[in-house]
This record gives C-alpha cells, sequence and structure tokens, in this order.
C-alpha cells in the first residue's frame, strides 16, 4: 500500500498567477497527480488602448497606463492574473468591436486558445520531468471549441471529461464529467439532469469497483453544503427576503443520486466559487475547493489516499 | 473612453457574497450594544471621571475607534474568509501564535457571551423593573429586581437567555440576520421613546419635579452634596476628558469591527468592512451624543456624575440610567414598555453576536483542520453551525456562572484586557505585511495596498492602533476602576489559556502529520508560482 497524493484545484478562469501557482503545489507537495475540476477560461476581455504612443486599460475601475514596453508587460501580466485576457487595439477598433459581438467573440476565442495552448506547454515542461501527469476537464463556462485545444493535450496532461483513466497503477479510477446542471446564465456546458444521471452511469458502470473511483465532475452534488448560492429571478436579479440575499442550493441531483448509489471513495467538484468545503455523503468524500481566481488566490486540496481510503485531506490557499 | 469600451464580458456565471454594508453595520451596531453601551456613559463614564465631558468621552473614545476600525478592515480585506485575523496573522506571522492568540479570543468571547448574558438578571432587568416598581408604586416589580440580580435570579434567569439564545442561532442564518434587522429598529425606536421624553420635558425644573416626585422630596438636590461627601472631585477639564476617552474607547464601542470574523460572508469585504465598521461607530455615537445633549439640557453634567458616583461607590439607593430619567419623565406604560422590550431585546441580539462571530473564528480552526471538521458541521437543512453554537452556548453558561457567583473569572471587567492582547497579533500582521509579504500586500484591495506618500497606510494606521492597544493594556492596570483591577491571577489565566492553545495547535499537528501524512502547516506555507 502506497500513498498516492492529489493536488486538487478548480475554476482558474483564466488567471495565469493561481495556474502557476497550481504547478508549484504539486511540485512543493509531491503529488502523484495533479487533478482540474474545470472552468478553466476567463470571463472578460481588457482593450488596451492605443492612444499617442502609450497604452490604457481600466482595470477593476482603476485607470491604468503603459508607455514602455516593460510597462505593457507588467500591464498585460496585471490583467492575465485577474483571470482577464488583454488585446491591444486604438479606441475606434474598441468601439468596433462593442458593437460586433460575433467579432469580440472570436477576440476571446483568440485568447482562450493562446492562454490554453500556453498552460499546456508550461504544464508539460514543469510536470513531465517529474512524471507527474495533470488530469482535467472542462466547466460549465468553458466554450465547446475548448474541447479541439484538449484534445490536442498529449503526454503529461490528460482530458478526462466523458472518460476513464486508471491512476496508480490501477489501483484507483478516475472518472470525469465536465459539466453542470442547467444554470439561469445558459452556459455552454449547461446539461439537464436527466442527462448527467445518463452519462455519469454509463462511465462508473464500466469501472471495476466503484468504491475505488474519483469522481471528478464539475458540479457538486445537490444540497450538499458544497452548493449553496444566493438565488435568482427571471432576469438573473439576486433575490432578497426581509432585506437579505436568498441562498439555496444549486448543485446537480444527478451527481448526488450517483454519489449516494455508487459510492465513489471521493467527489472533486467546483462550479459554486463561494461554498468550499469537505462534505461526506455516505462513504464518499466530497469535496469543493471554491475559487478565489480574482484575487490571484489558489484554493487547493491536498488529498492523500491509501489502500484504497482516503488517509487524509487538507485544503491550502496561498 | 465609454464604459462598454473599458471591459468586454463574455456570457458566464457569477458570485455574490451575502452580508451587505448594511448587515456588517447591523452587527457591529448590536455588538456595542444600543443598549448595555447606552448606559455606560451616563452611569459609568460620568462617575469615574466627574467632570468630564460626556460628548467628548464620547468623541474621542469614537475617534481612536476609526482607526482600529480601519486596521480590521484592512484585516478583513487582505484575508475575506472566517477568522480573517486569524488566517491573517497565521499566514503571516506564524501559525503557532496566531492560533493561541485565536483561541483566547474565542474562549474568552464564548465566555463574556455568558457574562453579558448575566448582565440582564444582574443590571438591566432590575433597573427596568425598579423603574416600574418605582413609577407605577408596584412592590412586586421591586422585589422582583432584587431577586433578578441575586445569585439566584442571575443563575435562573441568565441560564433561561442563554438557552433562548442558543435556541435562535440554531435557526438559519437569514433568520438571525432579520432578528439582528428588527432588534436595530427596536433599539432605536427605544432610543426614539427617550428622546421624546427628554426632548418634550419643559425644562430643568420639570425633571427637578419628576424627580422628587418618584425618589422622595429633596431629593434631587440632595445628590450631588451626597456624592461630593462621598469623595466624588468634580474636575471639568479638557485633560480628564481625553484621558477618559483614550481608555472609554472599548468599553463604549467594542464590536464595531467584529465582521471581520466573518469577512467571508461579506459582499465586497474590501468595502463593506469599513462601511459598517465606520458606520457602527458612527451611529452610536450620534445616538448617545444625542441623549447626552438632550440630558444635559435638563440636569447639569455634575448631577448626572454625583448619580453615578452613588451608584459605583455607595450603598446610597441611586438610579443613573437614562432609561429611568426618561421614564420618569413620561410615567406611562406605553414608554416604559417600549423601552424595556428595546433593551431586552437587543441585549440577546448582544449575545447573539458573539455567539456568531465565535462560530466563525472556530470555523477558521476546522477549516484549517486544527480542530475535527465535526465541529463546524453546518446543520443541512438550517445550515447552522449546531456543534460549534453548543460549544459556545457551554462558555456562555460558564460565564453565567462566574457571573452569578462573582467567580474568578470577572469576565465583562476583564474581557478588554483578554481582547486587546489578543488583538496584537493580527494587528501587527496587517502593520507588517507591506514587508512580511509584498506579493500579497500588492495584489490587495485598495483599502490594504493605499500609500501616503511611500508609506503603506496600514502600517501606519496599524503602528496607531498597535500603540492604542499597549495603551489599553496599561490602561488596565493604571486605572482598576475601569479595568477590574487585573491581578497576577488574571493574568496567568490568559497566559494558562494561551498554552492550552499552543498545545492544541501542537498536538492537532503531530496527530495529522502521523496518522494522515498532511502536515498543517502546509496550509500557512506561501506557494510561489512556477
Amino acid at each position: 500500500m502506497k500513498l498516492f497524493r492529489i493536488v486538487y484545484s478548480s475554476d482558474f478562469h483564466a488567471s495565469e498567477l493561481v495556474f502557476r501557482k497550481f504547478l508549484s503545489a504539486g511540485l512543493m507537495y509531491e503529488a502523484r497527480a495533479l487533478v482540474v475540476g474545470g472552468d478553466l477560461t476567463g470571463k472578460a476581455l481588457v482593450p488596451l488602448i492605443r492612444v499617442d504612443g502609450r497604452y490604457e486599460a481600466v482595470i477593476a475601475g482603476v485607470r491604468r497606463a503603459a508607455e514602455t514596453e516593460t510597462e505593457l508587460k507588467q500591464l498585460r501580466r496585471l490583467i492575465a492574473n485577474v483571470g482577464y485576457y488583454a488585446q491591444e487595439m486604438t479606441a475606434d477598433e474598441a468601439q468596433y468591436y462593442a458593437e460586433h459581438p460575433a467579432e469580440q467573440a472570436q477576440l476571446f476565442r483568440r485568447g482562450i486558445e493562446e492562454q490554453l495552448t500556453r498552460w499546456i506547454e508550461l504544464a508539460e515542461q514543469h510536470l513531465r520531468p517529474r512524471g507527474i501527469p495533470l488530469y482535467l476537464i472542462p466547466g460549465n463556462d468553458d466554450p465547446l471549441f475548448v474541447d479541439e485545444i484538449l484534445e490536442r493535450c498529449a503526454g503529461s496532461v490528460v482530458n478526462v471529461d466523458r472518460r476513464r483513466i486508471e491512476l496508480a497503477g490501477g489501483e484507483y479510477t478516475l472518472v470525469g464529467l465536465g459539466v453542470s446542471n442547467e444554470t439561469p446564465w445558459r452556459c455552454p456546458r449547461d446539461w439537464p439532469e436527466e442527462q448527467i444521471d445518463r452519462e455519469l452511469r454509463g462511465l462508473l458502470s464500466g469501472v471495476r469497483e466503484p468504491a475505488r473511483s474519483i469522481l471528478l465532475v464539475h458540479v457538486p452534488p445537490y444540497d450538499s453544503g458544497l452548493d449553496t448560492a444566493p438565488a435568482l429571478d427571471q432576469e438573473l436579479r439576486i433575490r432578497y427576503a426581509g432585506g437579505q440575499v436568498l441562498m439555496e442550493p444549486v448543485g446537480s441531483r444527478a451527481v448526488r443520486r450517483v454519489i449516494e448509489e455508487f459510492q465513489p471513495l471521493l467527489g472533486l467538484h467546483g462550479h459554486i466559487h463561494e461554498s468550499p468545503g469537505f462534505r461526506k455523503l455516505g462513504r464518499t468524500l466530497c469535496v469543493n475547493v471554491g475559487s478565489e481566481y480574482a484575487e490571484g488566490i489558489l484554493r487547493a486540496a491536498i488529498l492523500n489516499l491509501e489502500g484504497g481510503k482516503v488517509k487524509g485531506y487538507l485544503p491550502i490557499s496561498g | 473612453m465609454s464604459a462598454t469600451q473599458r471591459l468586454f464580458v463574455r456570457q458566464s456565471s457569477g458570485l455574490v457574497r451575502t452580508i451587505s454594508a448594511f448587515g456588517a453595520m447591523v452587527f457591529g451596531v448590536h455588538c456595542i450594544s444600543l443598549s448595555s453601551s447606552g448606559l455606560i456613559p451616563f452611569s459609568w463614564v460620568a462617575s469615574v471621571w466627574p467632570g468630564a465631558s460626556i460628548i467628548g468621552v464620547l468623541t474621542v473614545a469614537m475617534i481612536l475607534g476609526l482607526f482600529h476600525a480601519y486596521t480590521y478592515a484592512s484585516i478583513g480585506a487582505a484575508m475575506p474568509r472566517s477568522g480573517a485575523d486569524y488566517v491573517l496573522a497565521s499566514r503571516i506571522l506564524n501559525p503557532t501564535l496566531a492560533f493561541g492568540a485565536s483561541w483566547v479570543l474565542a474562549l474568552f468571547s464564548g465566555v463574556v457571551a455568558g457574562g453579558l448574558i448575566a448582565w440582564i438578571p444582574g443590571t438591566a432587568l432590575p433597573t427596568l423593573l425598579r423603574t416600574i416598581g418605582i413609577l407605577f408604586n408596584n412592590q412586586t416589580a421591586t422585589d422582583l429586581a432584587t431577586w433578578s440580580a441575586s445569585s439566584t435570579g442571575i443563575l435562573v434567569i441568565g441560564t433561561a437567555c442563554v438557552l433562548l439564545t442558543w435556541a435562535t442561532m440554531l435557526l438559519p442564518t437569514q433568520t438571525i440576520v432579520r432578528i439582528l434587522e428588527v432588534g436595530f429598529f427596536l433599539g432605536l425606536a427605544a432610543w426614539a421613546v427617550i428622546y421624546f421624553a427628554l426632548a418634550t420635558a419643559p425644562g430643568p425644573e420639570a425633571f427637578q419635579s419628576a424627580w422628587d416626585r418618584f425618589m422622595g422630596a429633596g431629593s434631587f438636590a440632595s445628590r450631588i452634596d451626597l456624592a461630593v461627601q462621598a469623595g466624588m472631585e468634580y474636575s471639568p477639564n479638557v485633560a480628564i476628558m481625553t484621558l477618559a476617552g483614550l481608555i472609554m474607547g472599548f468599553w463604549i464601542y467594542y464590536g464595531y469591527y467584529i465582521p471581520t470574523f466573518f469577512a467571508g460572508e461579506v459582499k465586497e469585504a474590501h468595502r463593506n468592512l469599513l462601511i459598517g465598521a465606520w458606520s457602527a461607530l458612527i451611529i452610536t455615537w450620534l445616538v448617545f451624543s444625542a441623549a447626552d445633549l438632550l440630558l444635559e439640557r435638563l440636569v447639569p453634567l455634575e448631577w448626572i456624575a454625583a448619580e453615578g458616583y452613588l451608584y459605583n461607590n455607595t450603598d446610597t439607593f441611586a438610579m443613573p440610567w437614562i432609561t429611568f430619567y426618561a421614564s420618569i419623565l413620561r410615567p406611562n406604560v406605553l414608554v416604559v414598555g417600549l423601552i424595556t422590550i428595546g433593551w431586552i431585546y437587543t441585549l440577546i441580539n448582544l449575545a447573539q453576536t458573539y455567539f456568531f462571530y465565535t462560530s466563525r473564528i472556530i470555523f477558521s480552526w476546522a477549516f484549517d483542520r486544527i480542530i475535527p471538521s465535526g465541529i463546524a458541521y453546518v446543520h443541512p437543512r438550517v445550515g447552522s453551525p449546531v456543534v460549534a453554537v453548543t460549544l459556545i452556548a457551554i462558555l456562555a453558561e460558564i460565564g453565567v456562572l462566574d457571573a452569578a457567583t462573582r467567580g474568578i473569572l470577572a469576565t465583562q471587567l476583564h474581557f478588554v484586557f483578554f481582547a486587546v492582547i489578543t488583538q496584537i497579533v493580527p494587528v501587527l500582521a496587517i502593520t507588517l505585511l507591506p514587508f512580511l509579504k509584498p506579493d500579497l500586500f500588492e495584489a490587495a484591495p485598495r483599502i490594504v495596498r493605499a500609500k501616503l506618500g511611500s508609506l503603506p497606510v496600514v502600517t501606519l494606521i496599524g503602528a496607531v492602533t498597535l500603540v492604542y492597544l499597549g495603551w489599553m493594556i496599561l490602561a488596565s492596570f493604571l486605572f482598576p476602576a475601569v479595568g477590574g483591577g487585573i491581578g497576577r491571577g488574571t493574568v496567568l489565566t490568559f497566559l494558562l489559556i494561551f498554552l492550552i492553545g499552543i498545545a492544541v495547535h501542537v498536538a492537532s499537528r503531530l496527530y495529522r502529520l502521523r496518522r494522515e501524512g498532511v502536515d498543517l502547516a502546509w496550509t500557512f506555507r506561501e506557494i510561489p508560482p512556477v
């Protein structure tokens, strides 16, 4: 029986700093595998406006300027660290993109492709020499074209979405599904509960020993304490009662049902940033590490497996 | 540049937290307490420093609080999560030291919650019952007041209040917040009634005549002479007022900063923690100052000081309570009833805030796996931390027992000393943050990384706060009338609880390392990017 250590994290949302910290954590804590629970891509793009030979941008309400190449590099790094993409353009071009959503989407696509490709190269560079694999799935916020990029992975980075992967020489099975139940935002990978149920059952039914399986699903199980989020109305406005925000469980009933039925060793989840924690559903330890990507803070978990059991676990952040 | 050009956003999911600036302010106001702290300026401050301007003391104390509040808001902004003070200090200074300090604060907060609850039967209820007894010539109310303040009364009513607080803390957080919001408005309504009674009195003669009517003919005129005979030295000067303000800050306003302990639940913590703390300070300052202005329109400061002096230093029957002053001017059931309801309700609110913030500190320990995660168990239906709240209720009952038996802890009197000592650790951490963790400092919200010239504001204000905390410790020894006489026993108690905390941390780390293969120190380790 040998200790198998996983470093798990999720919901980087394009934060360059958080991804780099995650790779570093894997090396620092001598992980045997790194696992990512989806939502790799960012939500916003900052236009770097060329004005009189310098660049201007507004980040978190603060106007910043770069006059030299070094300053521009620093500004780009700042934008990347909080999970935004940056694109140099003139004020007229910015206006054009603002008025043409299809072209704006192409800008996002270019930013996402460039970054994910770079991340995969970075992971290979740091993990391959140590023989550490990085297993990942997309999340509901990741556009569908992300699959094409992840499919190109070879070597240390492995896309586990809708797949089963043997870990630790077959001692454990990692089962991945990079989706969420339907959200008010109609995200690219929002699935109906029935489809999630069907897919997970299909994946788990092929597992030799479910008790030694690790379920990597972006959305947490319903009403597990890992899925508490503000209730929204039809207009996506937060619902209040008596002046207070109404909170409600928003996880997947299908994921919960499948976990309760198959009782895998671990359930690794993300999706709800504000609801991190460790919860037991029967014998399954479910984990949501949460996310503070915008602050450049890595939230992750160290999971020690031994003899088909979770020997220990520890949340880390930094 | 137009707004649409500043940022392009694609369709994706969102994120919010739950406690607003208003919610943070409500928590702060209740932890300061519109009721218990509302009595202090007129009964205690006036008597300990006879002659010191009450509004002056309130103002000096409030201004010092603004600095301390900025420091704690920065702590919450730098680490917006449960137990932000512990989390920050453990990451910046030392995890064992941070846990030791946090352990003392949490344990003592639990016990002092009981001490505050005991204040309901010990002081608040007898005051209100005596008011009813005197105003309506009701002997039963007077007898009840005497029983309430007895050891048995404190134990029985105190225990009932602990159970009531415990039960309400098992409700969903949203319900608790709503209970607190109702209390905020009830508390303000009680003050509005007090203002009404004071403001509608025609003048000093009306107060004098009302006092003599209920306290005996000639009583009003005799109070100053009686107090002077008992040793009161009336000295109206600015130096004493400033000194009193420098000492009384925490005694009057302690609690405005508590949302920092649950910063992880505060929306836009970098903004709302400061807004909440400062508004809590300013609102309570306004409430108490306005009452003083109205009271001093009717009664000279020397008389207020004398009444307080008689109560605190002699066996003379005295009623130095702003609630009583208002009630004798409008001796009807509605006025007394509204004040009583507002007072008792907000006193329970006060205990609730202690339960709430202490449970969040315990959460942060559980998140770091220093204590068993079962202690932070949250009930799936009601969403409340039932185990943590029950543990705090046990600590609170110890506080009630201690108060009922006049025990050695004397939690209420020693709490400021304990709280201030433990605060040095997180305040030192935020003060040194720019130098010990420059990357965290640079990545922090604007409130944390703001600079005055080349000097970080958190360092500057943190240093002022540290000096203030140091002074508070010194003052606890220099002014036993305020600090309760910090003796060797108090210091040893502190050291013992602190050392137990250190032992818990060390033992937990060893256990996790040997049994689970994880080192708790990893939680606190900085992770540099590759």
